[in-house]
């Protein structure tokens, strides 16, 4: 019998490096975003300062964790189609440690964003007292610590398979990687929770809200996929892994970063109306504050720019297929994210008289820029370590033969 | 009803991606009246024949639109005009109240909707097919059936045989029931 799929493999891509400018422009966002919060920082205005930083460490601290949490969703999926594009989601676990290092860093600034790190405030305050147990810095520290120690781990244990069997072969190292990941997304279901409680929910230590953690999670998702969109579109447009990624892979990427679209709107509607409905003080002050000092075209503008607008542009099937069309609205998300980031942490930062004001967000979209840089640097670095394809998996040519 | 053709010729593939280089070849060679029976959808197979299209998305779109409307309507209309209740001292027309409904609503026209449309779209739009009882059962569980109608343009009984033969297919038959009983050419391969 004739097996007319079995065709020879395309020329192997070998290593991949980052373009020249890709890496100008990455080191020149490193500069500017440098720039921005050193001048903020010696002006004094340690708020925004410290509020520009937490944007930017959490927008790349989740692009890190995407890439584990996308790699072991994959595994356990079984899902062949991205095989040829894996090494991407593998190079950006590698910021976890360096990423993972600068975000510890946010409790050098804690007494700028969080009101629980100052005593006096917590002796005043009998909620803050109560919660006192868990909203300390030793704990901060502790739990931050663990939980990015442990994201760490997985990474180096799910890639660390995949490297090896880049040199042996065979479906065992898949067959492990299918075991950690496992573990791993249960491990990630409570750090991810962890992580986003003590950076961002803890800003405003008075209000809480049961759909946070799972926002933050589809915030990470959505701007993965988009990360991995805009790489792995250039690619494909810049005639790179030729005959490895083609349009029923961009297909099946680009139908994930809409799915992830799909779903932002339905958790953050979800928060909202969660809200509105029970009516509780302590909860609808969330969306209060970001109603007052000018902050409501700032929070309107969230859902046109993370749903309306990139969930119209990608219904088409091109769009999806295209990667001149998908790239520019993968874009478009990873600048929502930003957007999102700056009314969670932006309005929260201050209190009372203090209330920040809406300002254009320019130190803090510098700051975004240059985590963006720096993680697009450590990307690049990672990638170029280790061969583009990973030729050894046994689902590759299930993977070149894929139709979406 | 699905149109019935006659006559025409019958092949036999048993690998999926044998089918899919058969369907390119009949597909280049110019036929058009030829259809795939197969036990599960094989992914790619449109392009493989030749297909255009579906214009099934639009309807889906069309009726999607229809189902917001729909809710949209139906809540403002009951919740604020014909009934208005006071739910929580919350405005009548509440709009986050009125988002679940019309989810739900949008999802279930567009789904359901385009479900029947696609039932009956495929009963027309389709080649005419292959009488009922000369297809080999295989079709439902393991074999992949080339069938070219004699209503092609280009029919000619002896080189559709040929050809068919040519793709490597077995159990290759011409099949004409036009007088009321079955006439079988061919040798099983």
């Amino acid at each position: 019998m004739s097996h007319s799929h079995s065709h020879a493999l395309p020329a192997a891509p070998g290593r991949l490096a980052l373009p020249g400018i890709v890496q100008g422009l990455s080191i020149a966002a490193v500069l500017a975003g440098g720039a921005a919060l050193a001048m903020s920082f010696s002006r004094g205005d340690l708020q925004l300062a410290w509020s520009s930083y937490l944007i930017g460490v959490f927008f790349a601290l989740g692009l890190g964790v995407f890439g584990v949490a996308w790699l072991a969703i994959l595994y356990l999926a079984r899902a062949d189609w991205s095989v040829t594009m894996r090494r991407i989601p593998e190079a950006m676990t590698s910021w976890l440690l360096p990423g993972g290092l600068l975000t510890m860093a946010v409790g050098l600034g804690a007494h700028s964003l969080y009101h629980w790190s100052h005593a006096d405030v917590v002796a005043a305050d009998e909620l803050l007292t109560h919660k006192a147990p868990f909203l300390n810095m030793g704990m901060f520290y502790a739990l931050v610590g663990v939980s990015l120690a442990l994201w760490v781990a997985f990474a180096a244990l799910i890639v660390g398979a995949s490297h090896r069997q880049d040199k042996e072969g065979g479906i065992g190292p898949t067959r492990t990687s299918r075991t950690f990941s496992a573990i791993f997304l249960v491990v990630f279901a409570l750090t991810i929770s962890i992580v986003s409680f003590y950076l961002l929910l803890s800003l405003d230590a008075h209000w809480f809200s049961t759909m946070f953690a799972v926002l933050v999670f589809t915030d990470v998702v959505q701007t993965g996929t988009a990360f991995v969109a805009v790489v792995a579109g250039l690619m494909v447009m810049n005639g790179r892994l030729q005959g490895f990624i083609n349009d029923n892979h961009l297909h099946s990427l680009g139908k994930m970063v809409f799915a992830a679209t799909g779903f932002w709107a339905y958790i953050y509607f979800c928060q909202h109306m969660l809200i509105w409905y029970a009516n509780i003080p302590e909860e609808t002050v969330y969306f209060l504050r970001r109603q007052e000092n000018g902050w409501l075209p700032y929070l309107l503008a969230l859902p046109a720019l993370k749903f309306v607008v990139p969930f119209l542009l990608m219904v088409p099937r091109d769009a999806k297929r295209n990667p001149k069309k998908l790239v520019p609205v993968a874009i478009l998300i990873l600048f929502a994210q930003f957007w999102e980031l700056f009314v969670m942490v932006g309005p929260a930062v201050s209190h009372g008289e203090a209330a920040a004001h809406a300002h254009l967000p320019v130190v803090e979209f510098a700051a975004t820029l240059g985590f963006i840089g720096l993680f697009t640097l450590v990307f690049g670095w990672s990638l170029a370590r280790h061969d583009a394809v990973p030729l050894k998996d046994p689902a590759l040519t299930e993977c070149l033969n894929y139709h979406s | 009803m699905v149109p019935l053709s006659t006559k025409g010729v019958l092949g036999h593939f048993y690998e999926p991606a044998d089918a899919l280089a058969a369907a390119a070849k009949v597909r280049d060679a110019g036929w058009t009246h030829f259809d795939f029976l197969t036990p599960f959808p094989i992914h790619g197979m449109e392009d493989a024949m030749g297909q255009k299209r579906s214009w099934i998305p639009y309807v889906t779109a069309i009726l999607a639109i229809c189902g917001i409307a729909f809710a949209q309507g139906l809540q403002n209309y009951v919740m604020v005009y014909d009934w208005p209740m006071n739910f929580g001292g919350k405005p009548f027309a509440s709009w986050p109240a009125f988002v679940p409904i019309t989810f739900e609503a949008m999802v279930f026209w567009a789904a359901l909707g385009s479900a029947f449309v696609a039932i009956i779209a495929g009963k027309k739009d389709t080649v005419p097919q292959p009488p009922t009882m000369l297809v080999t059962t295989g079709a439902t569980v393991d074999k992949f059936v080339l069938w070219i109608s004699a209503t092609d343009p280009k029919w000619n009984a002896a080189e559709a045989e040929t050809f068919v033969r040519s793709l490597g297919a077995d159990g290759v038959r011409v099949v004409d029931v036009s007088e009321g009983r079955a006439h079988e050419g061919g040798a099983h391969a």
